[in-house]
């Protein structure tokens, strides 16, 4: 049961700290690679997150918001990597695209760039909040929890991050046009 | 595909396409990492993740800021430079034997698990000692048998190589005396509810001596390292026996006793020093020992 393994694991388990995250760690590595869009920085963030979280597991009162509390410092650690990374403009190695795809697949090669280059565009904290919701399905308000801001603040940053990644995609849209004009 | 219908439904597929699954050896490092990553006290956890933002924060904040001797407060006494409390001579204890340390220049009391994402320098010679990660970067003189364990640019502890840590360490992996050093908006969010104040140092005392759980002392104007500010002592008020909004019923929140040295910066955040004992008997003297290491402090405020 989680709430004994959290228990356990507050009181130095490792093992039992590793049984609590064994599940739970393709998702958490999806949150980080679709944040970071990077695999190997994805990994690096998802270990500094899950030691980060095995350090201050004591500060963690209630089993029963493991899995928010988790997430949250996951996020956290992604948001200032990729902060970091745009602040150094570093070329990251861009995610393979050619992966197994969902049977009902229906985006093109060409849409796949679009978005990955729209969405490298954005803020790390606007990529966060996409993923949240597009990724995990978290409403606003399990965001806002899972960020830690109001509600309203949450929404408001959803809508904003929804019409950032649009324009970012028409902005990509028109120089896809003109390059192509120019060629 | 920008259109207005498009970019939710796009976003929906995009995130969905491929199956993600994370290699075993990720796990496997993490595994070998916390085996060499000791876990911290709770009430050291609030202040280094500023970041959270819930009652969780609150609740370990709580175990945090709870303290305060009223008696401490009468060693409390004017000064020239620092004006803050605390005049005896500080008595370190033995030294212990180091230990190997994760840099071959770093050594720890054989007792100390350092933890690898901010170890500090060890043990410090008497003498000057300067922090290395922190912003502000602060230089200070301690005696014998102090150590510096965790250096990051947001979070600097010190503590003494004492019995009473390395029983505390080795019962529960808690220090049970130590000094943390933070840059911080809000250092004491007893209660996310509650908590809007995160402003000057005054204000952050005031907001404290406002809060119905804490039993606090009156803030006293200080001056550490150049830099001016307020320092209050405190702890779980004894008659408060509610919880904050959202605790579960078995919060503790704990018996320490807590100073809290706030000092504001020009357009920074404050800086908070925070004297922690988890055992309210000890503090007096631990306060007493401290004092004079934080009076010594000097602040590179061009950072």
């Amino acid at each position: 049961m989680d709430h004994d393994l959290v228990a356990a694991a507050r009181r130095g388990d490792e093992r039992a700290f590793m049984d609590l995250i064994r599940p739970r760690s393709n998702q958490l590595f999806g949150i980080a690679v679709h944040i970071l869009r990077d695999l190997d920085r994805a990994e690096d963030a998802l270990q500094d997150a899950l030691v980060i979280a095995w350090r201050d597991l004591r500060g963690l009162r209630d089993p029963d918001r493991f899995d928010a509390w988790l997430r949250r410092l996951l996020v956290n650690v992604c948001i200032r990597q990729a902060s970091r990374e745009r602040r150094r403009a570093v070329n990251l190695r861009v995610m393979p695209v050619d992966g197994p795809a969902a049977p009902d697949d229906l985006l093109s090669i060409a849409d796949r760039d679009q978005l990955e280059r729209g969405f490298r565009r954005l803020p790390p904290e606007q990529r966060a909040i996409l993923v949240l919701h597009h990724f995990l399905g978290y409403a606003p308000s399990e965001i806002a929890e899972t960020l830690g801001i109001p509600p309203g603040t949450a929404r408001s940053r959803l809508y904003n991050a929804h019409r950032a990644m649009r324009a970012a995609l028409e902005a990509d849209a028109r120089l896809t046009v003109v390059e192509g004009r120019s060629a | 595909m920008t259109k207005e219908r498009d970019i939710e439904r796009l976003l929906d597929r995009w995130f969905s396409e491929r199956p993600i699954e994370v290699a075993d050896r990720v796990l496997d490092d993490v595994a070998d990492r916390i085996g060499r990553q000791p876990q911290q006290p709770a009430w050291r956890v609030s202040w280094r993740d500023s970041q959270m933002q819930t009652n969780l924060k609150a609740l370990i904040a709580a175990a945090a800021v709870i303290a305060i001797a009223v008696t401490g407060f009468a060693l409390l006494r004017p000064g020239s430079g620092s004006n803050v409390g605390g005049a005896t001579s500080p008595s370190p204890s033995a030294p212990a034997a180091p230990s190997a340390s994760p840099a071959e220049s770093t050594v720890f009391p054989e007792w100390y698990k350092t933890g690898e994402l901010s170890p500090g320098a060890g043990i410090l010679p008497a003498g000057d000692a300067t922090s290395g990660a922190l912003v502000p970067r602060v230089t200070f003189t301690v005696p014998e048998g102090w150590v510096n364990g965790a250096d990051a640019s947001d979070y600097y502890v010190l503590f003494p190589d004492t019995p009473a840590n390395k029983a505390a360490f080795a019962a529960t992996g808690d220090l049970a005396d130590q000094v943390l050093v933070a840059p911080l908006a809000s250092p004491y969010f007893f209660c996310d509810a509650w908590e809007e104040n995160r402003g000057t140092a005054a204000e952050m005392a005031a907001s404290l001596v406002a809060n119905e759980a804490l039993a606090t002392s009156e803030p006293i104007d200080v001056t550490v390292g150049g830099l001016s500010g307020k320092q209050i002592d405190l702890r779980v008020d004894p008659g408060w026996t509610e919880r904050c909004p959202g605790d579960p019923p078995t919060s503790d929140l704990g018996d320490a006793r807590v100073r809290a040295i706030l000092l504001d910066r020009p357009e920074r955040r404050p800086i908070v020093i925070f004297v922690g004992s988890s055992h309210p008997a000890a503090h007096e003297a631990f306060l007493a020992e401290t004092m004079p290491i934080i009076e010594s402090f000097e602040f590179d405020v061009s950072q």
